[in-house]
């Protein structure tokens, strides 16, 4: 266990030493470091996906029942979501932002390294793997949807505000960044509605009632989702642009926080993966 | 290395005198017919711009025609004086033109620091006089070096970074709004020439659909028809508004041309679609309460001044830098055309030596006395000789060698010439 510990935080290490390339691309006191940025991030990634399977093969069951193996999820499908657009149309600036929010996020999750969670047995299956994978999909698509709208805003304040600084120079235009939130929005509804659709099934497999349906982070996902349907029927009924659409996929970032980590903090869930070892987490 | 430049730019003459000596593309070659009818043999290349007029020459001696060559750059114009023409032109020789060269292509020399335009104008320059077979060995290689070193400023130094005229800052505008120009509607309300600029270099990235309104509908006309674009009446501006994602105004009004509650129409009608304005007008055209409206970008011609001063700042402070990536260039150079022209003397040096030693033993070893010796003699004979010759010009060579190393070949050059008799010329082609 301490070998693969040693390993996560060699992981870890690469994301933070993405970080500091990416922000000093993005300051521009290193103009061209964000491609190094993102080839330190791919190896961060390589290392934790082993990382993951390696505690998933020692715990034999899924690996996103703790707040490490969450957290470290989070970061990957965030950054698979990031290498995956970057491969399709590379944009300079997000890894600025992108990979030090991975980071914090890698960092929160390191700390909880030895906790375990588990499932109750009935859940444990391929509709679990799919629930899990779906939902881990849609929440690092979105992520990369909102911080792009968070990039927009900040270049719409330069802009507006007349500061034609560095980060005027290092940011992308509005419009790519209007056009990747407003593409991967879609994506993200699919993958949510999919991965909600597959968490029924599984609550009618265990037999679960209500501690299943009123469940606090069942419900601040169906708000998630209700708020990503509003967004996917303005930009597709009204063709909405600009800072309002740019501001609801921030808020949007906002509620994924509150119902991925923030609700753990203030209602006991059975999908907690923080309060570890009082009950067994849920999918 | 006997090269030279030959030239007046804006730092020594007013635009009534460069004009005069302005040359276009076309002209080039004839004026280096010209010059070549006078110096055969010479390498040439004439650049000329806005800014300068400058015949680069291989194998002149410019000093010594200097007022020939004024006249034919002025095209026989005889309205100067000599002495006004020695205040206006300079002239510039071996490494001097080198470094002059080196400024001039990485745009160090040019009236905006960092420009792009004057590497291409050299490269044209050099293309002219090429396909006119005025170039030769040394201006090829000169110009190739100055090329790579140009390169190298503007890709290591921040020299050329952030742009500094009105009409390029629009587009700069554009693309931190816009990602794709070719899908944007670009609306020029007022037709005149610093709009009809930033409308070019937005055509230069890629915009297409150009809407032009003037109050003379001819003379908006005229510029629809130049850029390919619609002249659309002066009256439907504000219905025209809500198509434009780019608005370049640049009236002569006395008033506002575009209200806010047009623009709040507009975006309205736009769905939030970001829409640019660029107010060049002074005083202005467009209402600055437009600017408070959501994902309405306006900014006035205060503002482009502003960024191009701040640009032209930033410029200024990688000169230095740049400066160093010269002088590496102009080592090079020195290197490689001394080093040249140190061969060349040493061969001299070397058949020189063997001609007089040749010629000494054939008419020594031809007198009746010594015809009769023996082969094995004569050839020792001939080997003291070689030796004896070899050894008187060992000395110079080193000296030769050393002068190269501290960049003082042509000085020595010229001795040598003098006391050897060797035709200058052939050593520095």
């Amino acid at each position: 266990m301490d070998s693969i510990y040693i390993i996560s935080i060699a992981g870890v290490g690469c994301y933070v030493v993405a970080s500091l390339l990416a922000l000093a691309s993005l300051l521009g006191v290193k103009p061209r470091g964000e491609r190094v940025a993102i080839s330190m991030m791919t190896v961060g990634g390589v290392i934790l996906a082993g990382v993951l399977v390696s505690r998933g093969v020692g715990l034999t069951s899924l690996p996103a029942f703790n707040c490490f193996d969450a957290m470290v999820l989070y970061a990957l499908a965030l950054s698979g979501a990031y290498g995956l657009w970057s491969a399709y149309r590379y944009t300079p600036g997000i890894a600025g932002i992108l990979i030090p929010y991975a980071t914090l996020l890698l960092l929160c999750g390191v700390s909880a390294f030895r906790m375990h969670g588990g499932v109750p047995a009935p859940v444990q299956g391929p509709g679990l793997m799919l629930h899990v994978a779906t939902a881990y999909g849609a929440f690092g698509v979105f992520s990369l949807a909102s911080i792009s709208a968070v990039i927009y805003l900040i270049q719409d304040g330069n802009l507006k505000h007349k500061r034609f600084g560095v980060l005027w120079s290092r940011l992308p235009s509005l419009e790519t960044m209007d056009h990747i939130t407003s593409r991967l929005i879609g994506v993200a509804f699919l993958l949510l509605t999919i991965s909600i659709l597959m968490g029924i099934v599984l609550i009618r497999r265990v037999g679960g009632g209500e501690e299943w349906v009123l469940d606090p982070k069942v419900l601040a996902t169906v708000i998630l989702w209700i708020l990503v349907a509003v967004f996917v029927h303005m930009r597709a009924s009204s063709d909405r642009h600009g800072r309002g659409i740019a501001m609801v996929a921030v808020f949007g970032l906002g509620c994924l926080l509150f119902a991925f980590i923030g609700v753990h903090l203030v209602a006991p869930s059975v999908h907690s993966f923080i309060q570890l070892g009082l009950r067994a987490g849920g999918p | 290395m006997n090269v030279a430049v030959i030239g007046i730019s804006y730092h020594t003459a007013p635009v009534e005198v460069r004009e005069r000596a302005s040359i276009r593309p076309s002209e080039v070659p004839a004026i280096l017919q010209r010059i070549r009818a006078q110096f055969p043999g010479a390498e040439l290349v004439l650049v000329s711009t806005c800014n300068r007029t400058e015949l680069y020459t291989a194998g002149i001696d410019v000093n010594a025609d200097k007022h020939r060559l004024f006249q034919i750059l002025l095209k026989g114009d005889e309205h100067f004086r000599a002495d006004e023409l020695e205040n206006h032109f300079y002239v510039k020789s071996d490494l001097d033109a080198a470094e002059h060269m080196l400024a001039v292509a990485s745009s160090l020399d040019a009236m905006v620091v960092g420009e792009s335009e004057i590497l291409g104008q050299v490269k044209q320059a050099l293309g002219i006089a090429d396909e006119a077979g005025m170039t030769g060995k040394v201006l090829q290689s000169l110009f190739q070096r100055a090329f790579k070193t140009a390169k190298r400023v503007h890709s290591e130094t921040d020299i050329c970074r952030g742009r500094v005229s009105v009409s390029s800052l629009a587009v700069e505008f554009a693309e931190k709004v816009f990602d794709d120009l070719s899908t944007k509607t670009v609306m020029i309300v007022g037709a005149g020439e610093t709009a009809e600029l930033a409308l070019k270099s937005l055509m230069d990235r890629g915009a297409r659909d150009v809407l032009v309104l003037n109050r003379s509908h001819g003379r908006g006309q005229d510029l629809a028809e130049r850029c390919g674009g619609r002249a659309i009446q002066f009256d439907l501006l504000e219905d025209y508004l809500a198509r434009a994602d780019i608005v370049i105004s640049s009236t002569s009004a006395p008033h506002l041309v575009i209200h806010a509650a047009a623009v709040q129409r507009a975006i309205d009608i736009r769905r939030g679609k970001p829409m640019l304005m660029v107010d060049i007008a002074v005083p202005r055209d467009i209402d600055p309460a437009a600017a408070h409206i959501k994902n309405v970008y306006v900014y006035s011609i205060d503002d482009l001044q502003l960024i191009a001063a701040e640009n032209i700042a930033k410029r200024r402070e990688a000169v230095e830098q740049a400066w160093i990536i010269v002088r590496q260039g102009l080592t090079e150079i020195s290197e490689h055309f001394e080093g040249g022209g140190l061969r060349e003397v040493l061969r001299k040096f070397d058949e020189h030596g063997r001609e007089i030693c040749e010629a000494a033993l054939k008419r020594s070893l031809a007198k009746e006395r010594l015809a009769g010796l023996p082969e094995p003699s004569r050839e020792e004979i001939r080997e003291m000789a070689r030796k004896i010759v070899a050894k008187l010009l060992a000395e110079p060579r080193e000296a030769l060698k050393r002068a190269a190393k501290k960049g003082e070949l042509d000085s020595y050059v010229r001795v040598v010439n003098d006391l050897f008799g060797f035709d200058r010329e052939d050593i520095n082609k």
